[in-house]
Order: C-alpha cells, then structure tokens, then sequence
C-alpha cells in the first residue's frame, strides 16, 4: 500500500490531537494546578514571569530560598536555561490566564515525543509502523506519570533525540551518497542547542544516541562520515547558540563536576552490567512499580517482541537499523552509568518506553515477514499483524493510563478554594513582606505547601517550631475536608496560645495568618 | 486535495477540539502557541526546507525552542507581553523577506 505526505499529515494531526485530549485530562478534572514539589517549582518560574509581565534573571525571594544554589556557576538566578519555562509563560500571555494554559502548554510539551518518534520511524520504517510506535507511546505509563509528578522540562527533552538522530541520519545518508545535504547538520546542530536548552540530562542521551550513531556508520562504511568543514562550522553554530544563556550552560558543567553521586554503592560490580536496572538508595519516594516493565510499558509477553526486534535488526543492520541500535546502546549505557558510580540513573529509564514501542512493532512486522506468503499478501499481513498487536496493546494498556490521568491528583492533593483564596491575600498583602517566612500548620504534604508558596509568591515552610516564626498559617482547610477533628482540635489549641500574643493578619473561615 | 490545504483543515480541527475540550482558554493557548511559536518559524524554513512534512514537524519542534529562547532577553527589560508580540511579528517578516530574496534569485 502506498501512502502519501498527506497520509502522514492526518496521522500527525490525530496524534497531536490524542496528545491535546489525553493529556490534558487532569486539567479537565479540576483546573487547580496538580503535581509534586518539582512541579510547584517550574510552574513558579512561568507564573511568577507572568504575574510580573517580566522574564526573570535573578530568583524572587521565595524561589530563591529553596533553588538559589542549584545554579552552581552563579547562585540566585535561573538553574535551568530559560526557554521551557519562557515557552510555559508565552503559552499564559497568548491564553489570558496563569494556571490552565501552563498547563495545556505542558501537556503538549511533555507529549511531544510522540510527534518526534512517529517522524523518524515514518521516514525510517514507513507509516503504520511509525503510527502503531506512536500511538502507543501515547499511553506509555511512565512518560504520564513522570509528567503529572513534575519532572517536566525532562519529560519535553528526550523529544529531541529522536528528530537529532532524523537529521544526523539524512546527513549521512547523503554525504555517503556524494549529494550533501548541509542544511540537516544545520537543523541538527539547533536541535541540539534546544535539546541542552531544556534538559541537560536528555542532551547526554541525544549526545550518546548520535555518538554510537556515526561509531556503526563509520565501522559499517569503513570511511568518516561527515564533511570535516560543515562539521567545524555547526559546532560553532551549536556554541553560538547555547552561548545565549551563558549562566546555565556553564551550570550544566559547574554541576557534572560537583556530582555529589560519585562514590554510589554497586559503583564496578560485574553483576549490574547484566541487569537492566537495579533500584538505588537516594530513590527514595519513587514507588516500586516504576521499575516495573509490565506496570510501565506493556504485558509481559510483549518484551518476546521487543527481543525480535533487536534480533531484526541485528542480523540486517541496515543504516536505519543501526540507528535504532545505537539508541538503544545509548540508553543501556546512560541506565549503567551506576557502574562508573556516576549518574541519577533511574531518572534515565524514562527514556525507555520510546524505543521499547517501535522495537516490538519492528519485531512483529519482521516476525511476519519470516512467513512465506506470496509478495501482495505478504505486505497485507504485516499491515494487518501491525493493527492486531496494536489494538491488543491498547486493550491492554490504554485503560490504565487513561485512568491515571483522569484521576491524577483527586481532591484533597490539589489546593483548595480556602487555600487559593489565601494565595490571593498572600500575593498581594503589604502586610507580609516579600522577603517573609511564613510557617503553613496544619499542612498534610510536602508538595500542598510549596503550591501555597509557588502561588502566593512567600517562603512557606511547612515543618518547624512555632516561635522560630514571625508568620503563622493556621490553616484548617484540609483537615475539615478529610473530617479529622482530632487535629483539628489540636491546632485550635496551638492557635489559642498564639492569640494574647499575636495580631491577626488574614482571616477566613478555615484560614488565618498571625504575625507573631 | 493539496498539502497546504489539508494543512489549514487539520489546524480547524486542532482549534475546533481544543474548544470543545478545553474550552475558550485552550483554544486562546493552542491557537495563539501555534500563531506565536510555530507559524513564524514555518515561514522562515519555508525557505530552506523543501520537503512538506519536514517544515511542519522541524517549525513546531524549533519554535517551541527557540522562539522562546529570543524572547526572554527583551522580556528582561520590557515587557514580556510586548516582546512576545513583537518576536513573532519580526520572524514572520524575517520568513517573508528571505522567501522574497529566494524567489528573486
């Protein structure tokens, strides 16, 4: 069967738009912002640029007291380049408001990797098997998750490998085929460049992908594959251009050489390199079923056609083939940095569903092609065994997810009116200085906290003693909600003993604050 | 029915579904991310990269990148609003005049 541009255009279009529905479902569940403490941390830098209708150099106070050494070349500003959160903040200018489009633009964002495995796979492999990889990793479990945890910039990243290894390839092919097409090592070298704008750590596996790459090519072809001129002038292009935002390049090396992970337990055991993970000790609140193949990626059985694929396309090693290869040995090696005791390997796996789809596709395509059939057939029953295993994987995947999302963040873990109400007084009280400390009791996570102080612009704590503080929130909103008069009687007490002593500053039916 | 026009039918359909789910808000942000971010970049690659597809997936992908990236250091110093407008405006025209130097030549 033939397909044309326009084909991969409606197949493009029907992705963006399972990207646009699905994941944007917690958002259609409630529009109060949702996620962990990361993700409190990069909806403030979007938010804050434009509550302030300014972009932000140096961090506010209440940014600055938890993350202004996390740039360790210059303290106090941006620990990120600013473009993911820049994009977040122009996706709030162009919909009129702070919370709901950061987050649409974030879904999107995090998503995008779909669009970029679809388009290589496409030119590669053709359109079913690129749209059965892609719509599949629609509903990867661990991409959803990680997304609706926070790790959002990390989630947007790893969308670049795939289009990188696109042009490096288009390159390579036509260098090798004397009709150089300069213009892919141009839009290689700017991928690259956005690539370590939004997250370094998926920069290292584009780097390693790309490196492994040109390392088969070279070793297949027995020649170098790339014009040495063009080469020396897109890696100035790439300098250039990473050179915009000096303080946090330079903070991606400041910070590889300060890793602290150096000296991990396992650092030089044997054993690990025949493991595909093993969990680390600084893991701590990531749950078990992350490490989990069938509970992350797919039933068990299918891992049978991910070993296929592999199988497929070592026997054949085409270049496209060796493409995925070294994507694939790129991710082994990053998920085994442990081994050189180096790394936050576990941030890595992340990265595996998006290869893991398209080798079981290749597998099943290639298992089918083993069959004698005659030529037309032949090609009908691989198109049909692509969409049999397909629909069996969504059967089997899909509901999952889509639960997941539909129900991330139920009630009670999101801020509530009483809480967003008191975020509004917060942010624009002269009454508790900007540069303020302000203790949150009655607090029942971590992460409800710092969305109070992401979205009332103060340094919110949510733990200490009571006389260290010059502000109190006493906040019984959550407590009344879950019916635990218990602790609600507890902290009437604590509050009455405060009251002689104190003013009143802000006050609701379940919220105060003092000033002590 | 031609590339382009499908294109422009699919953007409907993306606008129309971002309405219907997410309301006037999703359809203000997904409209105005691509008007702002990826339109101006597909006008600039118009010039350089000739294969359909190619230019729709390379302006999304560098626009949600770049386009940002051009903006924050204006966005320093004036505001953020403004500057958001103007980028777009100057890379629109920026596309249209490297077209014109094209098809002079």
């Amino acid at each position: 069967m033939k397909f044309t541009k326009q084909h991969d255009l409606i197949a493009l279009t029907l992705l963006f738009l399972g990207m646009l529905v699905l994941w944007t479902l917690p958002l259609q569940s409630s529009v109060a912002p949702y996620g962990e403490v990361d993700a409190a941390s990069h909806y403030a830098i979007a938010e804050f640029s434009y509550a302030q209708d300014r972009a932000m150099s140096d961090l506010p106070n209440f940014i600055d007291r938890r993350y202004g050494g996390d740039n360790k070349y210059k303290p106090h500003t941006l620990w990120y380049p600013p473009p993911f959160h820049m994009g977040l903040a122009v996706g709030s200018v162009v919909g009129g408001s702070a919370d709901v489009p950061i987050y649409i633009m974030n879904s999107l964002f995090g998503s995008l990797i779909v669009l970029s495995v679809f388009f290589l796979l496409r030119r590669l492999y053709g359109l079913p098997i690129a749209f059965a990889s892609a719509l599949l990793l629609l509903f990867s479990m661990r991409d959803i998750l990680i997304t609706i945890w926070g790790q959002w910039p990390e989630r947007m990243g790893f969308a670049y490998l795939p289009l990188v290894l696109y042009c490096a390839y288009l390159y390579i092919e036509s260098f090798l085929a004397r009709e150089e097409k300069p213009r892919y090592l141009v839009l290689m070298s700017l991928l690259l460049a956005v690539n370590l704008f939004i997250h370094p750590m998926d920069f290292f596996h584009t780097l390693g992908a790309l490196g492994l790459f040109t390392i088969f090519i070279v070793l297949k072809e027995r020649k170098w594959c790339f014009n040495t001129k063009h080469l020396s002038l897109v890696i100035l292009l790439f300098v250039l251009v990473v050179s915009i935002f000096p303080t946090q390049t330079l903070n991606v090396f400041a910070r590889l050489g300060s890793d602290s992970s150096l000296d991990q337990p396992g650092k030089g055991e044997i054993g690990r390199l025949f493991h595909w993970f093993e969990a680390q000790d600084d893991n701590n609140g990531v749950p078990a079923s992350y490490y989990s193949y069938s509970e992350m990626i797919a039933p068990a059985w299918t891992m049978v056609f991910v070993w296929l694929g592999v199988l497929a396309l070592g026997l054949r090693r085409n270049r496209k083939d060796l493409l995925l290869l070294a994507w694939l040995v790129s991710l082994y090696v990053m998920i085994h940095l442990d081994f050189l005791g180096m790394g936050r390997v576990h941030r890595s796996l992340s990265g595996t569903a998006h290869i893991f789809y398209p080798l079981m596709v290749i597998g099943v395509w290639q298992l089918i092609s083993f069959i004698p059939l005659k030529r037309d057939v032949k090609s009908l029953a691989k198109l049909g065994g692509v969409v049999v295993f397909t629909v069996l994987m969504l059967i089997s995947i899909a509901p999952s997810s889509i639960t997941t999302l539909k129900d991330a963040y139920p009630s009670i873990s999101r801020v509530n009116e009483d809480q967003i109400t008191l975020t509004r007084y917060l942010k624009a009280s002269s009454s508790v200085p900007e540069d303020a400390t302000l203790l949150h009791v009655g607090s029942i996570s971590l992460a409800k906290t710092r969305w109070i102080r992401t979205m009332g612009h103060r340094y919110v704590k949510d733990k200490g003693e009571l006389s260290d503080y010059s502000y109190v929130i006493f906040d019984y909103s959550d407590f009344a909600r879950i019916g635990r008069q218990d602790l609600i009687d507890n902290m009437i007490a604590v509050e009455q003993s405060l009251q002689n002593s104190s003013s009143v500053l802000y006050s609701s039916s379940n919220v105060r604050v003092y000033k002590t | 029915m031609k590339f382009r026009q499908l294109l422009l039918v699919c953007l409907v359909v993306v606008a129309l579904v971002s309405l219907l789910t997410l309301g006037v808000v999703g359809l203000r942000t997904v409209v105005g991310m691509l008007l702002v971010l990826v339109v101006p970049v597909y006008f600039i690659l118009s010039s350089f990269v000739s294969d359909d597809l190619e230019r729709v997936v390379f302006s999304l992908f560098l626009g949600v990148g770049l386009v940002p990236a051009l903006i924050y250091w204006p966005a320093t110093v004036v505001s953020l609003k403004i500057t958001v407008v103007v980028v777009a405006l100057v890379l629109v025209a920026i596309g249209f005049w490297l077209k014109k130097k094209r098809s002079k030549s």
